[in-house]
C-alpha cells in the first residue's frame, strides 16, 4: 500500500474518530486530523505547515466576520424586516416573477464577489425573511437561499474557480460568460420554482400584512436602505473604477455597519457585534482546521496521490470524477477542487479533441462550485440554515434534488462544448 | 472562573504554539550568502533606481561586471519567482564564475527578494534545500513564494491597473504581488511595481541591450523550454537572435524553442519591458516538477533529483503534454541549461550586433556540467 494513501487514511480515520466517536467540534477534529497525516508522513507534528494552512483562510476570515457584523447591524436597525415586508406587498400578484427576481437578487453579491458566503450572508439574510413570510418552510427557504448563492458565485462576472483553472493552463478569463448565464440562470430560475412556487400559490396578503412589520419601514423611509446602498456602491465602485479608493471588502462591511447604527432603531453596537462574533468563530475555526488538513495532505504528497490516481482510470472516470468527486472535494474546499482537479480534468478532456476548451472550463468551474453545500465546512449551508434558524441538514436534504439537476445541467454541457463553442465568443 | 481558567489554557497553548512557528517563519527571512568573484566590478542595490525600495524588504542586490571594453550590456533576472528555483541558482552560479570580456552583464539574483521569506499555503512546501559539495561543504537555498510576502504587501486590491495595461481583478487579485504582471512599474506604485519600475529604470540608466528573465513551470504548462521574446526592436532581428540561441541548444540535444510574446501578456518582463525600453527582452521557462498541483510530497528528491513519479505516470496516461521524464529532470540539468541559454543567446546577439559584443567566459558547456555536478559552478563557503 502506498504511503500516500496511508496517510490519507490515517488522516479521515482521526477526523472521523475524533469527530463522531469522541464528538468532538468538527476544527478540532480537523487538527487532529492533520497532526495524525504528519505523524504517518514522517513530519512529526510540522507547526509551522499547521500554521501556514490556516493563511490561506486569513482574508476569507476576515470578510465573514465583517460581514456577519454588517448583518447583525442592519438586522437591528429594521431594514431587514421592512424590506421584506416591502417586496411582498409589491410582487404578490406575480409569485412566480416575485420568486425569479428574489433568487437574482441573492445571486447578485456572489456574482462580484465571487463568493457564495458573500451572497448567502449579504442578500441572503434580506431574502430569507420574505420568503418565509410568503409560507415557503424554513428548510425550503434555506436550501433556495443555499442553492441561489452558489449560483451567483458561478455565474460572471467573477467566478474564482474558472480563474482558477483557466490560470492552470494559461487560458485567459475571457468568453466566460456565456456559458457561465446558460448553467447558471436557467438553473436559479429552476431551483427557487420547484423548491418555492406551490407555497405562493394561496398567498393571502391580508394574512401576510398581519405578521409584517410596516411601522418600522413608516418610521424611517429610505433612510433604513442606505446602509445597503452604500454597501453595493462601495462594493461595485471599488471593483469598476480604478482610480476608487480601494478600501477592502472588509472595511466595505465596517463602513456599511457603522452606518447602520445611525439609520434606524437604535441599538447596544458592542453587545450585537460580541454575538456576531460568537456565531462566526466556529466556522472560522473550521476553516482553520480545513486549511491545516489541506496543508498536510500535500505535505505528505497524498494530495497529488489522490488526483494521479483518479486520472488513471480513464476518461469516463475523468466525467463522472467531475460530477462526483470534484464537487465533493468541496467539502475541503471548492477553490482547492478547482486547482486539484479541475485543472488536469480539463486538460485531459482538451487532449481528447472535439470540445471547446472555454466551455469545459465553465462547466468544471460551475461544478467545483457545488461543492461549497459539501459538509463539514458547507460555507453557503451552514449561513443559510443559520439565517432561517435551522441545523444543515434539513436544509442539505432539500438540496439533493436541485444539486443533481446542476450537475446534470455541468455534465450536458460539457459533453456538447462543442456545439456551445459559439458561445465562448 | 473554570470558563476563564479554561479560556486562559487555550490563550497560554496559542501563544506558545504561535512562538515555536513563528521561529520558523523568522528563519525564511535569513539570505544566504553568495561566492566571491574578483570580477564583480561594483554591487548597487535596486533601490539605486527605484528610491522608495530603500530600506524595504524588496530591495535586493545588483551585481555588475564591466569589462572595460565598449559592447552591450546583458541584464539577467533569478528569483523574479522565488519557487522557481533554478533561476536563482543559475544566477549564483553565474555571479560566482562568469568574467565579461566585451561589454557588461549586470545580474540580479533575488529579484523578488520578498518573495524569498515565505512559502505558499496549501502547498507544504520545503522552506529551503541543501546542496552537499565534494569538499563536504553545504550550499542552501531557500525556496520561497512567487508572489511578494503579504506581511511586506498587503491587503491585495480588489482592482489594480498599473502602468501594464492589465487589469487585476477577481482571483488575480494577488496578482499585485507578482514582480511578473506589473512591469514596467511606477515609483509610487505598491512596493512590487515599484521593483518593476527600478528594473525599467536600471534598463533606460543603463542602456541595457538584452535581457533574460529566468523561470520555471509546472509540467502543465504549455511553454517549457521555450524562450519568449518580445517582438519590437528590430522584430525579425531579435527572433533570430533567439532561434539562433534555440538551434545552438538543439545541437547540443536540447529541447529548446523561441515564440513571440502573446499580444495580451501585459505585464509580463518579456512584454511590457520590451513595449516600453529598447532592451531586446527575453523569458525562458524549464519544467519544474515541484510547482504542480499533482506533486507528492515535497523533499530534496522532488527539490534537487526533480523526481516526481506522479507527472510521469500522468504524463504516460495522456494527461501531460510535457515529455516528463522518468527518472526526473534534476536542479542541476535545469541550471546547466538557463546557463547555456545565456551563453548561447550573448553569442547569438554579438553576432548579430558585432559593434554591441557581449563576451561572457566561465560559463561551462552544458554537458560539463551536468558531468561535474554542482562543484563545477558553486563555490564552497
Amino acid at each position: 500500500m502506498d504511503i500516500e494513501l496511508i496517510c490519507l487514511l490515517s488522516m479521515l480515520g482521526v477526523f472521523l474518530l475524533s469527530n463522531l466517536l469522541f464528538k468532538l467540534p468538527v476544527s478540532i477534529s480537523m487538527i487532529l486530523g492533520a497532526v495524525a497525516g504528519a505523524l504517518v508522513g514522517g513530519e512529526g507534528i510540522p507547526l509551522r505547515h499547521l500554521a501556514e494552512g490556516t493563511f490561506a483562510y486569513l482574508d476569507t476570515s476576515l470578510i465573514i466576520s465583517t460581514a456577519m457584523l454588517f448583518m447583525a447591524a442592519i438586522e437591528e436597525s429594521g431594514a431587514l424586516e421592512a424590506l421584506s415586508s416591502s417586496i411582498v406587498r409589491k410582487f404578490y400578484k406575480i409569485p412566480a416573477l416575485m420568486l425569479i427576481l428574489l433568487v437574482i437578487v441573492v445571486m447578485f453579491p456572489g456574482m462580484i464577489t465571487g463568493s457564495s458566503t458573500a451572497a448567502v450572508l449579504s442578500a441572503g439574510a434580506l431574502v430569507a425573511p420574505v420568503l418565509l413570510l410568503i409560507g415557503i418552510p424554513k428548510e425550503k427557504t434555506g436550501a433556495i437561499i443555499c442553492m441561489a448563492s452558489i449560483m451567483g458565485m458561478a455565474a460572471p462576472p467573477i467566478n474564482i474557480p474558472a480563474m482558477l483553472i483557466g490560470g492552470g493552463v494559461d487560458m485567459p478569463y475571457i468568453g466566460f460568460d456565456g456559458p457561465l448565464f446558460l448553467m447558471t440562470i436557467p438553473a436559479a430560475i429552476f431551483i427557487v420554482l420547484f423548491l418555492g412556487l406551490k407555497y405562493c400559490k394561496n398567498m393571502k396578503i391580508e394574512e401576510l400584512e398581519k405578521s409584517l412589520d410596516t411601522e418600522t419601514g413608516k418610521k424611517y423611509g429610505l433612510k433604513l436602505y442606505i446602509p445597503i446602498l452604500v454597501l453595493v456602491a462601495l462594493l461595485v465602485l471599488s471593483k469598476v473604477i480604478p482610480s476608487f479608493p480601494q478600501l477592502g471588502t472588509c472595511l466595505i462591511f465596517l463602513i456599511s455597519a457603522i452606518v447602520a447604527c445611525f439609520t434606524g432603531k437604535r441599538f447596544n453596537p458592542w453587545k450585537k457585534a460580541l454575538d456576531a462574533m460568537e456565531t462566526t468563530i466556529p466556522v472560522i475555526a473550521k476553516l482553520m482546521g480545513v486549511g491545516m488538513f489541506i496543508q498536510v495532505l500535500t505535505l505528505v504528497g497524498a494530495r497529488g496521490w489522490i488526483v494521479v490516481s483518479s486520472l488513471s482510470l480513464g476518461l469516463a472516470f475523468v466525467y463522472f470524477a467531475s460530477c462526483t468527486v470534484m464537487p465533493a472535494f468541496g467539502a475541503v474546499s471548492s477553490y482547492g477542487a478547482a486547482s486539484v482537479m479541475g485543472v488536469p480534468f480539463l486538460l485531459v478532456m482538451i487532449q481528447n479533441g472535439g470540445c471547446s476548451d472555454i466551455v469545459v472550463a465553465s462547466a468544471l468551474s460551475f461544478l467545483c462550485c457545488l461543492g461549497d453545500i459539501m459538509p463539514p465546512t458547507a460555507l453557503a449551508g451552514n449561513y443559510a440554515a443559520q439565517i432561517v434558524g435551522l441545523k444543515y441538514k434539513p436544509v442539505l436534504k432539500n438540496c439533493i434534488i436541485p444539486f443533481v439537476v446542476c450537475v446534470l445541467i455541468g455534465l450536458m454541457v460539457m459533453l456538447n462544448s462543442s456545439a456551445l463553442g459559439f458561445l465562448a465568443r | 472562573m473554570k470558563s476563564y481558567i479554561k479560556n486562559i489554557i487555550v490563550l497560554v497553548v496559542t501563544v506558545v504554539v504561535a512562538f515555536i512557528a513563528s521561529m520558523d517563519f523568522l528563519s525564511m527571512h535569513k539570505i544566504e550568502k553568495i561566492g566571491d568573484n574578483p570580477n564583480i566590478t561594483e554591487i548597487k542595490m535596486l533601490s539605486e533606481y527605484s528610491p522608495r525600495l530603500k530600506g524595504t524588504s524588496l530591495d535586493t542586490e545588483v551585481y555588475f561586471f564591466d569589462s572595460g571594453v565598449e559592447g552591450g550590456t546583458f541584464l539577467i533576472l533569478g528569483g523574479t519567482h522565488p519557487n522557481e528555483s533554478a533561476g536563482l541558482v543559475a544566477a549564483t552560479a553565474l555571479i560566482e564564475n562568469i568574467e565579461v570580456e566585451e561589454g557588461r552583464v549586470i545580474i540580479i539574483p533575488r529579484t523578488n527578494n520578498s518573495g524569498f521569506t515565505h512559502t505558499s499555503p496549501f502547498d507544504g512546501m520545503q522552506d529551503f534545500f541543501t546542496l552537499t559539495l565534494s569538499d563536504g561543504s553545504e550550499r542552501t537555498f531557500r525556496v520561497g513564494n512567487r508572489l511578494t510576502n503579504p506581511v511586506h504587501q498587503w491587503p491585495d486590491r480588489n482592482y489594480y491597473e498599473g502602468t501594464s495595461g492589465r487589469t487585476i481583478y477577481g482571483t488575480e487579485n494577488a496578482e499585485v504581488r507578482n514582480v511578473n504582471r506589473l512591469y514596467y512599474g511606477t515609483e509610487d506604485g505598491v512596493l512590487t511595481e515599484q521593483v518593476c519600475y527600478g528594473i525599467y529604470n536600471l534598463i533606460l540608466e543603463e542602456n541595457v541591450s538584452i535581457t533574460m528573465d529566468m523561470h520555471e513551470g509546472s509540467p502543465e504548462f504549455l511553454y517549457l523550454d521555450c524562450t519568449m521574446v518580445n517582438m519590437k526592436r528590430d522584430n525579425t532581428t531579435a527572433m533570430s537572435i533567439a532561434s539562433d540561441m534555440a538551434l545552438s541548444m538543439n545541437f547540443d540535444d536540447l529541447d529548446m524553442r523561441a515564440e513571440y510574446s502573446g499580444v495580451t501578456s501585459y505585464g509580463l518582463s518579456h512584454r511590457s519591458l520590451g513595449d516600453n525600453t529598447d532592451s531586446m527582452m527575453t523569458l525562458m521557462e524549464t519544467y519544474n516538477p515541484s510547482m504542480g498541483p499533482l506533486h507528492g510530497k515535497m523533499d530534496d528528491d522532488l527539490l534537487i533529483n526533480g523526481n516526481e513519479p506522479n507527472y510521469y505516470e500522468a504524463h504516460n496516461d495522456g494527461y501531460i503534454y510535457f515529455d516528463v521524464p522518468e527518472d526526473g529532470y534534476p536542479l542541476l540539468e535545469r541550471v546547466a541549461r538557463h546557463m547555456t541559454c545565456i551563453r548561447y543567446l550573448s553569442e547569438a546577439y554579438s553576432w548579430e550586433y558585432p559593434d554591441e559584443a557581449i563576451t561572457i567566459s566561465g560559463i561551462p558547456e552544458y554537458q560539463e556540467i551536468v558531468d561535474g555536478g554542482f562543484d563545477l559552478i558553486l563555490k564552497p563557503l
